[in-house]
């Protein structure tokens, strides 16, 4: 039986646009995903306890308000802190390509920059889980 | 120890984790857990469950944000299922429902858990009783389970819950003839919510006028009530008719009454399951039956005969 992968799409920090993390939301959601959308204005401590008590696969955080490095950098102390490593974190949003490497340093596992396209995002995490789904 | 001996010591153990894993595995693997679940219930049902429905957009969400506020102030801690449709034809899900009661994320005694329907009747997964079962089992004081309804044939939370509460907005004026066939009755609250708007007080009267002399299947007369989850107005008077409701079931045995039916609905629910199991592993009569090489009719006689082997 095919296992549904459980998304946690969240934004972290002051940033107010979602229509980004909104798109990608609604196209997992018609990949066969459920999607658990958080809304604005969440902090790094929210956004794992919600990751653990919904036992999501993975958490794609959208930020588009520059704060990229520390916010993803809490996010996975976090997750380490609850055991919870195995939940495979990506990013979107305004990340600049010289920060993806010291993203990656932290154990983040891809970022996705503006104008990727939502098929490449499900493409990527349906490999990624190709094996375990069945 | 195996892996799943693991989770249940550590669930014994009130990991959060381990809860939540176990919801995941009821989910996607029961027939992997099933045997071993008695291990963790005892027959006693000891939370008390308060079901929400309405149509989209009443404010069901909000309004539980609410209510957790209100029970928190009490002590009690509070378990809650959101289930959100699943798409039938992707079999994905928008599960939006916590955006509204994200507040209470980091508060220890809260935990909140999305679901898909997976396309289960009655707009509920048909792994909501077990999930309940399991927060019971975790020691929530309060479960409450948030669903999507507006068909006639929406009564399923009503069956799942103590105390059932129907939100409808002003607006609902129009929709009263619908509503009125299906789970009017059976709510035990109509909470008018978002009662500042126009028509609430209208809605107010006509609900209670329709609603006046009627009893539900228990003997229960639906209590109506305007709120605002926005405004925080109600609240108290939403709770006091809860404990009202409660008292009424203990004083009259249906409290009772209604966990039997439900130890009965989940007892069927869990041998259909476990049925399907069995037919899906011993041979081919399920493919048999979806093909048209066996018919309906013949294939129960051949399914009972693999049961009774």
């Amino acid at each position: 039986m095919k296992r549904r992968l459980r998304v946690l799409i969240a934004k972290p920090g002051l940033d107010g646009h979602d229509r980004g993390a909104k798109v990608i939301a609604r196209a997992l959601r018609d990949a066969g995903m459920e999607v658990i959308y958080t809304g604005l204005h969440q902090t790094p401590e929210q956004i794992v306890e919600t990751a653990i008590q919904e036992d999501v696969d993975v958490i794609g955080l959208s930020i588009l308000s520059g704060a990229h490095i520390p916010l993803f950098r809490r996010v996975m102390e976090l997750l380490k802190e609850k055991n919870a490593e195995d939940i495979l974190v990506f990013g979107g949003g305004v990340i600049p390509e010289d920060d993806i490497p010291i993203l990656e340093s932290f154990g983040v596992k891809k970022i996705f920059t503006p104008g990727t396209p939502t098929k490449d995002v499900i493409e990527y995490l349906e490999e990624y889980f190709g094996d375990e789904r069945n | 120890m195996n892996e799943i001996d693991k989770l249940f010591e550590a669930f014994k153990n009130k990991d959060k984790r381990a809860l939540s894993r176990l919801i995941t595995l009821i989910e996607n693997n029961f027939y992997k857990i099933q045997k071993k679940f008695y291990l963790l219930l005892d027959a006693a049902q000891k939370s008390y469950i308060i079901g929400v429905t309405g149509a989209p957009g009443a404010g069901k969400s909000s309004l539980i944000n609410v209510l957790i506020d209100a029970f928190r102030k009490e002590g009690k801690s509070v378990g809650v299922i959101a289930v959100d449709p699943t798409s039938h034809r992707t079999g994905g899900a928008f599960l939006g429902d916590r955006i509204r009661m994200q507040a209470h994320a980091l508060d220890e005694k809260v935990f909140i858990r999305s679901m898909g329907s997976r396309n289960g009747k009655g707009g509920l997964s048909l792994y909501t009783p077990l999930a309940i079962r399991l927060l019971e089992a975790y020691g929530f004081d309060i479960v409450i389970v948030e669903t999507v309804g507006v068909g006639q044939e929406d009564i399923e939370i009503f069956n799942l819950s103590d105390t059932g509460i129907l939100v409808v907005t002003p607006e609902a004026g129009d929709d009263i003839q619908l509503i009125k066939a299906g789970n009017l009755e059976e709510a035990d609250i109509i909470a008018i919510n978002k009662a500042d708007r126009e028509g609430a007080d209208k809605l107010y009267r006509e609900f209670r006028r329709e609603l006046g002399s009627v009893q539900n299947s228990y003997g229960f007369t639906p209590i109506v009530l305007k709120v605002s989850a926005l405004h925080k107005e109600g609240i108290e008077e939403l709770i006091d008719a809860i404990y009202t409701h409660k008292r009424f079931m203990e004083e009259n045995q249906i409290f009772e009454k209604k966990r039997r039916e439900r130890n009965l609905s989940l007892f069927y629910l869990l041998l259909e399951h476990r049925i399907k199991e069995k037919l899906k592993s011993e041979g081919d009569l399920v493919e048999k039956v979806e093909s048209g090489s066996i018919d309906p009719f013949t294939g129960v006689e051949s399914a009972m005969d693999i049961i009774c082997k």
